[in-house]
């Protein structure tokens, strides 16, 4: 799928556009910061998901402002379908395809897929498991369509344990324990089958990024390890006692960990800087390749500043191994030796004060 | 017009009207000739003071207790229990359960407020020893809620003689009894499995 044309109307600091021409395999945009680039391809996740990576609902209307509409116009194969996202402060938000409401928002990741390389993705990699659980959950809702639904009942589920824990309804912790139980075990068992085949990935990919460097995999330590349901529900009945003093649930998915390793163990406590970004980049190029392979289609690629942290000679190097994608946005400072990346199938953009113009290639 | 505006208004409280739709009912009621607006304000009012709940089995009736509940020719032995009345309307559409049906009024669902006394519970409870049921078949909606109050029910008849069983599956998860086609219904009723 590729998007050709982008419209925007009082979306953050973005002057409002319509039918704004991207109709390229790749895309630069240059721009000194603040200027509306990172917006833009906010614009373009936003179109895709149904939801911001940067701010919320509210605050991506314009200063002044209490509604926003941004839509793209998108080629996949023969077909051509309008996406838009709505928001107005009176009536939330609305998602539609070609002018019919789309209800829920899983509906959408299969169809429009994207893969965002950020600078803040480094926080999966140094920062706390919860992020890291993100990252793994985002992965498999890319390529198992079920897996959104079970991580919802999961998590209500959590909610409602955790409320029976609190107020010591006993008769009904019983019955939450069980059901919490089935969906824990079956998203136990769905992340354990994604993390296997990541892994694979992830291995070769942060093995050549670093020149062979780092010879690193992930391990997947689940809180709830057990072999079947009713193991589960026996091991949570054995900690019973501690989770009514504690209040809340204290075994779970909600507890997981993933760990990027060596031989040693834990490498992310020994890495430097630099290889903390290898692999924050090898995790999003990883999460890019098992989306082509489990769907047979390359998903759009958003670059956020993501060659910025990087010394040159790493940059060549890893636009060398970008995985495959079916068209890409890239954001760089004009000082940024962005020429050096081009080809004839490069459109640049320039930005200034949130207005975009075309440049001819080279 | 104050008075117009207010009818529009009113009617676009209904579910699935608009503003727009209201306001084309408003002049259509307008245009058409008095009896009609009479005949519909007062069909309105007698569906309000008529209609209640069967103080047996808490379904929608205009008699007490409801045809269904007085029918001979229902099974005593067996009770279909649902969240809503319209649930009782949609099976008997299927024409499968030829038994009695208990609404019980909602799901339980705490963190809404919604607790187990929230549901007929005790009124399924006496009908139960009453009535000498021998197998309650749960039909709630397959979500978590609908789950959760499944297994309460069973739990709550564990120690009557009373068998609890659960439609098949066959209801997508997430699904809606109102929404399930009559054949899937069919098969759900025929195949149902104990709790
Ligand atoms: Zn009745």
């Amino acid at each position: 799928m590729q998007f050709v044309s982008v419209s925007f109307f009082n979306f953050r600091n973005l002057e409002t556009i319509k039918d704004f021409n991207c109709n390229a395999e790749k895309i630069f945009l240059i721009g000194n910061n603040g200027t509306g680039k990172t917006n833009f391809l906010d614009v373009l996740y936003t179109i895709c998901y149904g939801s911001s990576f940067k701010a919320s609902d509210i605050a991506n209307a314009q200063h002044g402002t209490s509604s926003w509409k941004i839509s793209a116009i998108k080629h996949t194969d023969k077909l051509v379908d309008t996406l838009s996202v709505s928001w107005d402060k009176e009536t939330g938000k609305q998602y539609s395809i070609n002018e019919k409401k789309v209800h829920d928002r899983k509906e959408l990741i299969e169809k429009n897929p994207v893969i965002l390389f950020s600078y803040e993705d480094l926080s999966f990699v140094k920062g706390s498991n919860e992020s890291r659980r993100q990252f793994l959950d985002q992965t498999a809702s890319l390529c198992d369509n079920s897996y959104i639904e079970c991580l919802r009942n999961f998590k209500k589920l959590l909610k409602l344990k955790n409320f029976s824990l609190k107020n010591h309804t006993l008769d009904l912790l019983d019955i939450y324990t069980e059901q919490f139980s089935v969906y824990a075990f079956e998203l136990v068992q769905k992340r354990r089958r994604i993390i296997t085949e990541l892994s694979q990935i992830f291995s070769d990919t942060v093995f050549k990024i670093t020149n062979g460097s780092c010879k690193l995999s992930l391990r997947y330590i689940p809180s709830l390890a057990e072999a079947s349901i009713d193991d589960c529900r026996m091991q949570i009945k054995k900690i019973n006692g501690r989770e009514l003093s504690a209040g809340m649930s204290l075994k779970g998915p909600h507890r997981d960990k993933i760990e990027f390793i060596d031989e040693i163990g834990d490498f992310s406590l020994r890495a430097s800087m630099g290889q903390l970004r290898a692999i924050a980049l090898s995790m999003r190029i990883a999460q890019s390749l098992i989306f082509s392979k489990f769907h047979g289609t390359n998903p759009i690629h958003l670059y956020d500043d993501v060659l910025l942290e990087l010394d040159y000679e790493k940059r060549i190097q890893f636009i060398q191994y970008l995985p495959p994608s079916s068209q890409s946005f890239f954001t760089f400072l004009p000082t940024e030796p962005y020429r050096d990346y081009l080809d004839k199938k490069t459109m640049i953009v320039e930005v200034s004060n949130g207005r975009f113009f075309h440049r001819n290639s080279i | 017009m104050k008075t117009l505006d207010d009818t529009v208004n009113l009617l676009s409280r209904l579910p699935g009207i608009g503003k727009k739709t209201a306001s084309r009912m408003a002049f259509y009621i307008l245009r058409s000739n008095y009896d009609f607006a009479e005949a519909l304000a007062e069909s309105i009012r007698q569906l309000k003071s008529v209609v209640h709940f069967c103080p047996e089995c808490g379904s929608y009736t205009e008699t007490d207790p409801c045809p269904i509940c007085s029918s001979p020719l229902r099974d005593k032995s067996i009770i279909c229990v649902v969240e809503q009345p319209q649930d009782v309307l949609t099976i008997e559409a299927s024409q499968e359960f030829h038994g009695l049906y208990h609404v019980l009024g909602g799901l339980i669902s705490p963190l809404d407020g919604v607790g187990p006394e929230a549901l007929t519970l005790d009124l399924l409870q006496k009908r139960v020893q009453r009535l000498q049921v021998k197998e309650l078949v749960i039909a709630t909606n397959p979500t978590v809620e609908g789950d959760t109050t499944a297994l309460y029910i069973k739990k709550l008849f564990a120690e009557y003689s009373v068998s609890v069983t659960k439609l098949a599956t066959g209801i997508p998860f997430g699904g809606d009894l109102e929404y399930a086609d009559r054949i899937t219904l069919a098969h759900s009723f025929r195949g149902r499995i104990a709790l």
